[in-house]
């Protein structure tokens, strides 16, 4: 029961110190009744201002748009490695996705991908073909990538979820109009199992988010929430569960159990974090499609704790309701600790030192030092856009971009030739043996994107057919009604002296002349080409015989200028000459 | 200077969708024995066909005598003095000598003046006259093909390919023959590809690869310019 209870209580106490904290670093302009309201709005607000629960059919077209595309990607932290001497046909050569939760849906599919570890799409795709070209066993990965669970609507599998080692989950579920997919991950091993059994504390669902009020709640992941370390007590590089919840006695987290959770030492040098979530969901009720990204930070801590945020949650989401689409989003930090030297952000900006600064940018003299270093920080500017009834955009937290070229006059010191050769590699492998050979001249470039997410929605309109769509086809008999006048005219007149003998008496010239007129206002009306053999047909037929008679002749006559009258091109006569008579 | 008895002016053609003729230019004077060389598969004997009126080219025009002749049917053409010695000899092999010659007069020439012709240049067929012509060598065969388009008092003959199958020791006689017809007035359009022995009776040549003339001159710049590989080697 306690154990039940401490993420609630950290939730409460995350979302109390959050509504001082956490200031709107990159707000959007335009009102909106989306989830970006002020960050100071009470947790008792609706918190369950999810689309999808609206009651109307999502799959009816009878809205404001007959159709629709929407896609969301959100990923807490992007790793892109750019070095071209990587083998690998993208840009960038590498990357890797710590949490990534994509959803794509249209009018009549839904998807959605959930991933604790995403390696790009050139290899989360196709890793068998990567496999087979390095010559290690496919068997492995017969499956695809393994890490990530996959929905589809309409398919088989409308729901996946996937814990693959304690203190993460991988959800996704598609239905008819609205798809979603969720990652969490704590380095407590606490990430919840996934059964929604926290779904029903409204409490702990609203006051988790508290700056971000009607975003749908993830339901599996409350516990992670609980735990990340959002408030601004949080210090930045604390990894221990007794800091978030302040009940440590109440929390039998064993250590060794929470080692299981951490993050690869070689990766935790470069980026550590206490915990993450990606949430994104596209839902569309027939009268507005909303697609949300939403990537959540716990305590961010860069280049082994030069760089160190207290929390970053950044959302996206665009809407459309078939006539305007709206992009907004936003970003909220708690403190940002760059060597040392700490930046809280809040409504006038940064403070640092006691002074107050506009947002966005860094102070120079942190940012020259990192420079030196071959590191920059970016606070990137969102980008909406908003066109008719399209709308997307892209948030991002923080990008950190590190230069290792500096790398490059150590590794080339290493004796990898040496130590190569002493390993017996199958031959199969020879390509990964000329990989590893190749270390030696890497100088990548890493970017780091912290709270990356993106949402794009589009929508169609219907297209509107007349009630009444008229027959094109000359070939085509009239269509025979009770109408006497709509038998046509020659076929009309016909009919009616041959039927006259069963036919009540009738005057066999009124309806023919009461025809005319009805066939030429339909005529009129009739959209395309006209039919075959009209008039305007004969004249198509015969501007392209004129066409053809003309360049004929000014073929000749242009012969003709150039002295080339004959029909030889070359000015001589034709015929057959009498060969033993040529001098 | 004379027109040229024979003129290709930029003639392209194709068999289906496959270009074989890729713009050749061609000109033969009158009086002259030209050697056309080149590879397998250059396109020679597409334009031996082009020429006489079997093939109908693309685009280019032929010009025989001066004149255009565009669409003219092979049988007309032959009538006009242009005479094509195929590939292969074409002889019929089931009659004999004689009577293979005396199907040349039924072209209008007199059959005593066909015999005449062809014995007086080709002794040989004499003496095998009554021997059927499936039965007789291959050089004495050529001879007799030979003979038929001699008998059509001819003013551009089209040689093609005459020494296929050969010995060397028949080639040289017939390419004597050659020379001797060629001494009468006769234009030759000589197809080959082994070089050296046409370069030896031609009074130009010309050598063709890929589809197009690649070269064209006297016999010895011709000889020492293309390597012996592209000419097929000594012949």
């Amino acid at each position: 029961m306690k154990r039940r209870i401490i993420p609630i209580v950290a939730a409460g106490l995350a979302a109390t110190s959050l509504s001082f904290t956490a200031g709107p670093a990159l707000a959007d302009e335009t009102s909106s009744p989306s989830p970006t309201s002020s960050p100071s709005a009470s947790p008792t607000e609706d918190p369950t201002a999810d689309p999808s629960s609206t009651p109307t059919d999502p799959g009816t077209t009878s809205g404001a748009f007959s159709g629709y595309s929407s896609s969301g990607i959100a990923t807490p932290i992007k790793i892109e490695i750019f070095e071209p001497t990587i083998p690998i046909p993208t840009v960038p050569q590498a990357e890797f996705d710590l949490g990534y939760a994509k959803v794509k849906a249209d009018s009549s599919t839904t998807k959605g991908r959930a991933s604790f570890m995403w390696p790009g799409d050139g290899v989360g795709e196709g890793l068998k073909t990567f496999f087979s070209q390095l010559g290690l066993p496919t068997s492995l990965v017969e499956n695809g990538y393994p890490v990530q669970v996959n929905s589809q609507y309409p398919s088989d599998t409308t729901k996946q979820h996937n814990a693959p080692f304690p203190g993460t989950s991988m959800t996704t579920t598609s239905g008819k109009g609205k798809a979603r997919a969720t990652v969490g991950f704590s380095n407590d091993c606490n990430a919840g199992d996934g059964a929604g059994d926290d779904s029903g504390d409204p409490a702990g669902g609203g006051a988790l988010l508290p700056g971000l009020p009607g975003v749908p709640l993830i339901d599996n992941l409350n516990d992670i929430l609980g735990v990340l370390g959002l408030g601004r007590g949080a210090a930045p590089a604390s990894r221990t569960f007794s800091r978030v919840d302040g009940d440590a006695p109440d929390a039998p987290v064993e250590p060794a159990d929470t080692d299981v959770c951490q993050l690869p030492a070689a990766l935790s040098a470069l980026i550590d974090v206490n915990g993450y979530v990606a949430d994104s969901q596209s839902t569309s009720d027939g009268t507005l499609v909303t697609s949300t990204s939403r990537a959540s930070l716990g305590d961010v801590r860069l280049l082994g704790g030069l760089v160190t945020m207290s929390g970053i949650t950044s959302t996206m989401v665009a809407t459309s309701d078939g006539a305007t689409g709206k992009a907004n989003g936003r970003a909220d930090y708690g403190t940002l600790t760059i060597a040392g030297q700490s930046f809280g952000f809040g409504p006038e900006g940064y403070v640092a030192a006691g002074t107050a600064g506009a947002i966005p940018g860094l102070p120079d003299n942190p940012a020259e030092a990192l420079a030196a270093l071959g590191i920059t920080v970016q606070l990137p500017k969102p980008v909406y856009k908003a066109e008719g009834d399209k709308a997307s955009g892209t948030i991002e937290g923080l990008i950190v971009t590190i230069d290792l070229k500096t790398l490059k006059p150590v590794l080339s010191q290493l004796p990898l030739s040496t130590i190569l050769a002493q390993i017996p590699f199958p031959p199969e492998a020879a390509i990964l043996k000329s990989l590893l050979g190749s270390l030696g001249n890497l100088s990548p470039k890493v970017v780091i994107h912290l709270g990356y997410t993106t949402s794009a929605v589009d929508t169609v309109q219907a297209l509107t057919v007349p009630d009444n769509v008229p027959d094109n086809d000359p070939t085509s008999e009239p269509t025979e009604s009770g109408d006497s006048g709509t038998g046509g005219g020659a076929t009309g007149g016909g009919a009616a002296p041959a039927g006259g003998g069963a036919v009540p008496p009738a005057e066999p010239a009124a309806p023919v002349a009461d025809a005319a007129p009805d066939q030429l206002t339909e005529v009129a009306a009739t959209s395309g080409l006209p039919p075959l053999f009209s008039i305007p047909g004969l004249l198509l037929f015969a501007g392209l015989g004129g066409a053809l008679l003309a360049g004929s002749y000014f073929r000749r006559l242009g012969a003709m200028v150039l002295g080339a009258g004959g029909a030889c091109t070359h000015g001589l006569e034709s015929g057959l000459p009498d060969l033993r008579k040529v001098q | 200077m004379s027109v040229p008895i024979l003129e290709v002016c930029d003639v392209h053609a194709a068999y289906g969708r496959i270009e074989v003729l890729r713009g050749v230019d061609l000109s033969v004077p009158k009086g002259a024995v030209l050697a056309l060389l080149g590879p397998n598969g250059a396109g020679k004997s597409t334009l031996t066909r082009i020429v006489s009126g079997q093939k109908k080219p693309t685009s280019g025009d032929i010009h025989l005598g001066g004149v255009n002749v565009r669409d003219a049917r092979p049988e007309d053409l032959a009538r006009v003095g242009l005479c094509t010695v195929p590939e292969g000899r074409s002889v019929f092999p089931n009659l004999t000598v004689q009577e293979n010659l005396l199907l040349m007069s039924y072209a209008g020439v007199a059959a005593p003046a066909v015999l005449d012709t062809a014995f007086s240049y080709f002794p040989r067929l004499h003496e095998r006259r009554h021997q059927l012509a499936g039965t007789m060598s291959g050089g004495e065969q050529q001879m007799l093909a030979m003979s038929r388009a001699l008998a059509s008092d001819p003013a551009l003959l089209i040689l093609d390919e005459l020494s296929m199958g050969l010995a060397p020791l028949i080639v040289d006689e017939l390419y004597e023959t050659v020379s001797q017809i060629a001494a009468s007035g006769v234009s030759i359009l000589c197809i080959e590809q082994f070089a050296r022995t046409a370069l030896r009776v031609a009074d130009y040549a010309a050598v063709m690869s890929g589809g197009r003339v690649v070269a064209t001159g006297e016999p010895a710049e011709i000889l020492e310019t293309m390597s012996d590989v592209i000419l097929g080697g000594a012949a």
